[in-house]
């Protein structure tokens, strides 16, 4: 059981703070809820430059880096479909740091072009560093816009196409920010040896004067139901041919997304799982093959991933893949297989609960798809899949018609 | 309030360290143990001498750590394997040049029934011929799809161009190496490095009184003590080196390996050359990301730093860069080790590299389980908790003249072994 504080200033910033006296530093982590389900479609990407933007200086404060490693400190960032998430870690005598560099980023940044150029061009390496110049990396820029036609899960968090990211311009950069950098769009959430009296006071000193804006309602596009199996076929410079399937799934708000979840253990988490034992080891059809789930907010994807063994042929490989998604619709799956997973489940959760870290940034991220409270009870909503759960979500979502299929080539010669 | 100004900033005066206890059994086994009272979960790593710098065939100490779980004379791999996951434990292995490793992540009230199933596992492992085939068929596969990374190809090549072929730190993979491994090979090894051979154990987590007992009532066994090849080892002499490039021409991006044999955590010069390279690309704002990364846009991430082998350590720079910017990008890197060699750290810059490597150093004790690798370190290097406090003290009280100093002795582009994988 993690235990934690809450308090809400009045310009809407949440903050929960664990109390954590075992560990010597501090872990501060500043999540604002913007992804890149948030953009654009034609400025697609931006979430994820604008975080790269976040460390080029604040309107009071040339440098963030600096000024937090002077007192020992570090940080880092990610950006998801659904969120943006800074974290700070550093030795507790210092935190009023944190609460000074993040507070003035908030508050509104130095949106300086020498700093607009070079992250441009970071993101573009990064770009291709992940995506264009490793085999297979554009498999997700490729599966997204075939499974989703209208959400904005269509394009991957890095953006669409290279373009985007070259063409944004400052404009697209301060507006970004007006829109969705303020105090009651984030959470912060706080974990290390201090007392909640002291966090909250140093919280109302720091962020207390933002101004507050009006949370604007997130409308986004519905994904209109699939009716039929989507195909895509192409070629590319690698050594093996592979295969990927993307089925719609419920959000994580939906009681039946842990089921799905499980399901997807069941087929390939662990060496014991039905799809390493019976298609990885005792057939040659593969050389990998993994199930999961993409875990966002709203309807993400369950993915089949597969890459086949040489001279083995696609309706082999598909033929197998079926086999074993129709025996699981049909058969569902044994009680003592469903323990295992929910096994695996449960030891996974305690040990997301062992560093100050991975705390803080816990209740954050459940405070933002849910509440806070879940970050403790979230293992329970896995418990509670039942062996026919399991089944019924196997035939709802493993349908045909629901199924976007990458065949993903290797050129010959 | 004034945002302009920092708030007042508290030297970091001591750091307060989670120690391991070391319990030694009577048949000689080390036991080392961090408790973590708050959490559910605990952690075991069995570490055997058995890296890669042992084997005398390629791929041969990496096989072995990976099917030593994939059958013994009692269990079949998937009985194996499904043991450990009806637990929902985590069964791992891992296999580096000095050392192999099995780690179990579990609960802690697992422990009573996975140790013995684990001990006889690893006891008793009997490399069935279908899961070598296996092994070998899948994996040799993985090798065509990695060779097509110009950041592997870069590393497979790295340690070969650093100390030569036949150093046995320069293991190297290719295609026909897969074709080699003879089951013969791996028993072998195996019943010198593993079966009959003494091991150390790691606990963190959830380490109750009981966990302990189990663990050694289970593992209290008489092996033989292998020990590594701990006397130091050389390298390549240190000669004006070009650059060996690798062509990929279809590379977006090339990958930069640049490096050079250097001094161990014990000598003298160490902490200034710990500092030396902080500054130079050891953490995010470091010159080397200033300059390639944040000036540049160059790459996404470059960094150099010191890999402490046993009897052997070496200095790298590691990049992937804009293909087009690979000379450029080896200019400013020359250029970088220059600056640190002829010009004086300034007591600002100074002062931030400090304070990052303190707190750094402080953030290595959040929880036992990175506890628990920072006492590893010093164990596999044979250094007590004392190194810490020692380095703490010499870079409080560091000086840019020793920093400059240490630079001109130990950092040199020109003498950096140089390897490009794509285009140049």
């Amino acid at each position: 059981m993690v235990e934690f504080k809450e308090h809400q200033l009045k310009n809407g910033l949440r903050l929960i703070f664990n109390e954590d006296k075992t560990t010597p530093i501090v872990a501060f982590n500043l999540l604002y809820d913007v992804g890149s389900k948030d953009e654009d479609e034609n400025k697609t990407g931006f979430a994820h430059l604008f975080e790269h933007l976040m460390f080029g200086g604040s309107i009071n404060i040339p440098s963030f880096d600096g000024p937090l490693q002077t007192v020992g400190g570090e940080n880092n960032a990610f950006t998801s479909t659904d969120m943006t998430n800074y974290y700070i870690t550093l030795p507790k005598n210092n935190i009023e740091t944190a609460f000074w560099l993040e507070s003035d980023r908030m508050l509104s940044l130095a949106f300086s072009e020498k700093s607009l150029e070079v992250q441009r061009q970071v993101v573009i390496e990064e770009f291709a560093q992940r995506y264009l110049n490793q085999p297979y990396g554009d498999v997700y820029l490729l599966l997204r816009p075939l499974a989703y036609k209208k959400h904005p899960y269509r394009w991957a968090t890095i953006g669409k196409e290279i373009k985007h990211i070259e063409t944004a311009t400052m404009e697209d950069v301060k507006a970004f920010f007006k829109r969705h950098y303020y105090p009651g769009n984030a959470i912060l959430s706080i974990s290390g040896n201090l007392t909640f009296e002291a966090v909250k006071e140093l919280t109302e000193k720091w962020f207390g004067d933002i101004p507050s804006r009006k949370k604007e309602l997130r409308k986004l596009p519905v994904e209109p139901l699939q009716k039929e199996e989507r195909t895509l076929e192409v070629e590319r410079d690698v050594p093996l041919n592979a295969l990927y399937y993307a089925y719609h799934m419920p959000s994580k708000n939906d009681a039946d997304y842990y089921a799905v979840d499980l399901l997807s253990d069941v087929l390939s988490r662990g060496d014991s799982s039905r799809f390493y034992e019976r298609l990885l080891k005792k057939t040659d059809l593969f050389t990998e093959i993994d199930a999961f789930v993409t875990g966002d907010t709203e309807t993400g994807l369950f993915i089949i991933a597969a890459k086949l063994s040489a001279g083995v042929t696609y309706e082999q490989a598909e033929a197998a893949i079926d086999e074993q998604l129709l025996e699981i619709i049909e058969k569902g799956v044994g009680d003592e297989e469903l323990q295992k997973v929910k096994n695996k489940a449960e030891s996974t959760f305690e040990f997301g609960k062992t560093s100050a870290l991975n705390k803080a940034m816990g209740l954050a991220i459940c405070a933002l798809v849910k509440e806070p409270e879940l970050f403790n009870y979230e293992f329970t909503l896995y418990d509670k899949v039942s062996a026919e759960d399991i089944q019924r979500v196997a035939k709802h979502v493993l349908r045909r018609e629901n199924r976007s299929k990458l065949i993903y080539k290797a050129k010959k010669g | 309030m004034d945002r302009s100004v920092a708030p007042s900033q508290q030297e970091i005066e001591k750091i307060e360290f989670a120690k391991a206890q070391t319990t030694i059994f009577s048949s000689g086994i080390q036991c080392h143990s961090i408790l973590q009272d708050d959490c559910k979960v605990v952690k075991m790593e069995i570490e055997f001498q058995a890296g890669s710098k042992f084997q005398d065939k390629a791929l041969i100490a990496a096989m072995v750590n990976n099917l030593i779980l994939e059958g013994c004379e009692k269990y079949l791999a998937y009985e194996i394997a499904s043991f450990f996951d009806n637990e929902g434990a985590f069964l791992d292995t891992s296999c580096s040049a000095d050392k192999a490793s099995v780690v179990l992540h579990c609960l802690e009230r697992s422990i009573p029934k996975l140790l013995p199933y684990l001990q006889e596992v690893l006891s008793t492992a009997n490399f069935p011929q279908n899961e070598i085939d296996t092994y070998l068929k899948i994996n040799a596969q993985k090798f065509e799809v990695n060779r097509e990374k110009v950041g592997w190809v870069a590393r497979n090549e790295f340690m070969e161009e650093l100390l030569g072929q036949d150093h046995p730190y320069s293991w190297k993979v290719s295609a026909s190496n897969y074709k080699e491994v003879q089951r013969e090979d791996l028993i072998l090894f195996y019943n010198n490095r593993y079966k009959s051979a003494t091991f150390q154990v790691y606990l963190s987590g959830k380490v109750t009184t009981e966990v302990l007992q189990t663990v050694e009532n289970v593992f209290n066994q008489k092996g033989i003590e292998r020990n590594g090849v701990s006397e130091v080892m050389m390298g390549n002499e240190n000669n004006v080196s070009d650059v060996k490039l690798i062509e990929k021409k279809s590379a977006i991006q090339s990958a930069i390996r640049l490096g050079a044999v250097t001094i161990n955590r014990s000598h003298a010069d160490f902490p200034a050359l710990f500092v030396a390279n902080t500054i130079l690309g050891g953490y995010f704002g470091s010159r080397l990301m200033s300059n390639i990364r944040e000036d540049k846009g160059y790459t996404y991430g470059i960094g150099s730093g010191v890999i402490h082998l046993e009897g052997l350590s070496y200095f790298i720079v590691s990049t992937e860069v804009g293909a087009e910017v690979t000379a450029a990008t080896l200019k400013e890197i020359e250029f970088e080790m220059n600056q640190l060699r002829n010009v004086l750290v300034s007591q600002e810059e100074l002062k931030l590299v400090k304070n990052y490597i303190l707190g750094n150093i402080m953030k290595g004790f959040d929880g036992s389980f990175s506890a628990m690798a920072r006492f590893q370190m010093l164990n596999h290097q044979g250094l007590g908790y004392d190194y810490y406090q020692n380095l703490i003290q010499e870079i409080k009280t560091m000086k840019a003249e020793k920093i400059q100093a240490v630079a001109r002795t130990h950092m040199n582009y020109a003498t950096l072994k140089k390897i490009v994988v794509g285009k140049l």
